[in-house]
């Protein structure tokens, strides 16, 4: 089902309109791209966020203006604020539904691997993959299945099955994921080693007082002298 | 403890801390960060702590990121000490964090877990701090 949002054209721009517009709910964005003229546009947030919000997935959009003009656009950037999360502008890109793009699509890892069983940390390199596929065509996720990697083995992109109608620009040799050995082991000895030290401080803290008291001394008689010189 | 092995000088100044984090500020190397909401300084010590309280929580399990680096050295004069004679010698090290840092990152334990850990490693550092996750699905 396609998604529609509606839009305001934004006759003027700059810093302070686009924080006006946010005051009043609305998200400042730009529509470009197919060789035609960028529009600023509005979005109101809430519907922006109630219809796509934090998905990663590129999806197609429609774009309904005050004219009930429709422009098929897919999301090609979002600003978030960084303490609230709020979308603080977006970029439109317009497509057509049988163009090809390239786009970046998340990269979802399935199953327990073996080697985390046996005590390993999995680690996911890659995030998302660049994947040039027609509009209409995009997938919402690429599931990969890491139950049969073990201890220090990892998964490559050129590993994936990925669909035939996709054409991947990620290179083949990039690593997916991994199961690494757990370095806590050797931080805990680590800390052991600290506390050992510490304790062997506070055995040899009385030589450092009287070291302490030797040099308190002559300060004591610096003190002493220092009414006599006046 | 962090500090720097070598500086090309021993002492700087104070200075102020304006504006937010400008980078740093999203979780890029794990799944689950803790970000700074208030600006401040974290001192080696602290680092150190919160660290120690995350790997112990997450045990074996869990690889963890240190976002932060105290490379800025404090100087303090000595108690008992007459005015003057010039600025104290370096007493510890801080990282100076902006609001929107992301200080730690954790990656290979469950939602909960990470929760729980950096909710206890927020709890060894002099800034309010907030739970984030990479695809922002713990944001209200």
């Amino acid at each position: 089902m396609a998604i529609t949002l509606k839009v305001e054209n934004r006759e003027r721009i700059g810093t302070r309109e686009a924080k006006r517009h946010r005051r009043q709910g609305l998200v400042p964005a730009i529509v470009y791209g197919r060789e035609a003229e960028q529009l600023s546009i509005t979005v109101r947030e809430q519907e922006f966020m109630d219809k796509i919000g934090y998905s990663p997935s590129t999806k197609m959009i429609s774009l309904l203006d005050k004219s009930k003009k429709k422009t098929q656009v897919i999301v090609k950037d979002v600003q978030w604020h960084m303490l609230t999360d709020r979308p603080m502008h977006i970029d439109f890109l317009r497509v057509s539904a049988d163009q090809r793009i390239t786009v970046p699509v998340i990269l979802v890892l399935e199953g327990t691997p073996e080697g985390v069983t046996m005590g390993g940390v999995l680690e996911q390199v890659l995030r998302d993959l660049e994947l040039e596929v027609k509009v209409s065509d995009i997938p919402e996720k690429i599931s990969v299945d890491v139950t049969e990697l073990g201890l220090g083995d990892s998964l490559h992109v050129g590993d994936l099955s990925l669909p035939e109608e996709v054409l991947c620009h990620t290179p083949e040799d990039s690593v997916v994921a991994t199961v690494v050995a757990p370095s806590v082991v050797v931080e805990e000895e680590k800390e052991e080693e600290e506390e050992e030290i510490l304790e062997g401080v506070v055995e040899g803290e009385e030589p450092a007082e009287v070291e302490e008291g030797e040099e308190e001394e002559p300060s004591e008689k610096e003190a002493e002298e220092t009414p006599e010189e006046d | 403890m962090l500090m720097p092995s070598r500086t090309k000088y021993r002492k700087q100044h104070r200075g102020r801390t304006r504006g937010k984090a400008k980078g740093g500020n999203v979780v890029a190397f794990g799944e689950y960060g803790l970000q700074a909401m208030k600006p401040g300084r974290i001192t080696s010590a602290q680092i150190e702590a919160a660290r120690i309280a995350l790997t112990r929580y997450v045990k074996r399990g869990g690889k963890v990121w240190i976002r932060i680096y105290p490379d800025k050295p404090i100087t303090s004069t000595p108690a008992e000490t007459r005015m003057g004679k010039g600025k104290g010698p370096v007493e510890y090290w801080v990282a100076v964090v902006k609001p929107g840092r992301v200080m730690f990152e954790l990656e290979g334990v469950d939602r909960d877990v990470a929760r729980d850990a950096l909710r206890l490693a927020g709890h060894k550092l002099p800034v309010p701090t907030r739970f984030v996750a990479r695809d922002r699905s713990e944001s209200t």
